[in-house]
């Protein structure tokens, strides 16, 4: 398994020097990674981290949430890495840091708060609410909302 | 001096047409603007302008704020830059925009709180808080949080 420290460390190996000939592939990671989008995201009924329905793109819309505290799940908190994520259904979603994070020594991830300094294993996400989630630090994801 | 308008128009003049080697170092540039991050920043001591730590990364962590109002710097606002700036201590932080913008015909860049018409040259960022400062304007950047 690859460990990456950061997202962007898969690129720089390849991008450098003059004039070359670059991988479409590679190119096209970055650019979906950039841009990717889910939509219609069904929050996993029930709730909790297990099940949770996993994000997938750099945007990402929950549209069905069937009751309250359904569930959805962040992906591995890397360096470099950020999600937008909305919450277009007319019910709270709760979101899920993963339970264990092969890029950071197998520990789970955790969400920081806006203004709070304890870290979380999941928030809660109001109906109509569009938030960002980025990482600077392995295994810790930090919310904008 | 080189005049930006954008951020993006840089890489413009380079990247256009059909099928073509690529500079490698400036693939490099792209991947780094939009993905690097700083951790272990300590703010500028005093809170002054003049004593503000630079911020040079999209995704900047302060780690370290000795007294209440220490401070960091924005770089320049060129339309097209996102950073996202997290305090992550139990103080609270003084954001400064840059005094004189060389991309701006030299004036000073402000900063555009949430709802607010009116930029300012400095803003304060709360304990445990993270903001998205975007650029759509030269010389101004918008606080969302």
């Amino acid at each position: 398994m690859t460990i990456l420290k950061a997202i962007i460390d898969q690129f720089l190996p390849e991008w450098a020097g003059g004039q070359r000939l670059i991988s479409g592939a590679s190119l096209g990671t970055l650019a979906a990674q950039l841009y990717s989008v889910q939509d219609n995201i069904v929050a996993h009924p029930g709730g909790g981290q297990a099940g949770a329905t996993p994000l997938t793109a750099a945007f990402c819309d929950v549209t069905v949430v069937a009751s309250t505290n359904d569930s959805v799940l962040l992906p591995y908190a890397i360096p470099g890495n950020s999600f937008n994520v909305s919450n277009s259904s007319a019910n709270g979603a709760q979101i899920w840091a993963r339970p264990s994070n092969p890029h950071n020594g197998g520990t789970a991830d955790v969400i920081m708060n806006q203004g709070s300094n304890t870290p979380l294993t999941n928030v809660g996400f109001n109906p109509g609410y569009v938030g960002n989630f980025y990482c600077t630090k392995p295994g810790v994801w930090r919310k904008d909302i | 001096m080189d005049i930006i308008n954008s951020q993006i128009d840089k890489y413009l003049t380079a990247w256009h047409g059909g099928p073509q080697l690529i500079s490698g170092d400036r693939l490099q540039k792209l991947a780094i603007e939009l993905m690097n991050y700083e951790n272990g920043i300590q703010a500028g001591v005093g809170g002054t302008l003049a004593a503000a730590y630079p911020l040079k990364a999209r995704y900047s962590i302060v780690n370290f704020v000795n007294n209440e109002s220490d401070s960091v710097l924005l770089p320049f606002a060129i339309p097209g830059s996102i950073i996202n700036v997290a305090n992550i201590t139990a103080k609270g932080i003084t954001v400064y925009a840059q005094a004189e913008n060389p991309h701006n015909g030299g004036l000073p860049d402000s900063i555009f709180p949430i709802a607010s018409s009116t930029g300012v040259p400095s803003s304060g960022q709360s304990p445990f808080v993270s903001n998205i400062y975007y650029c759509i304007v030269k010389g101004q950047w918008v606080l969302f949080f």
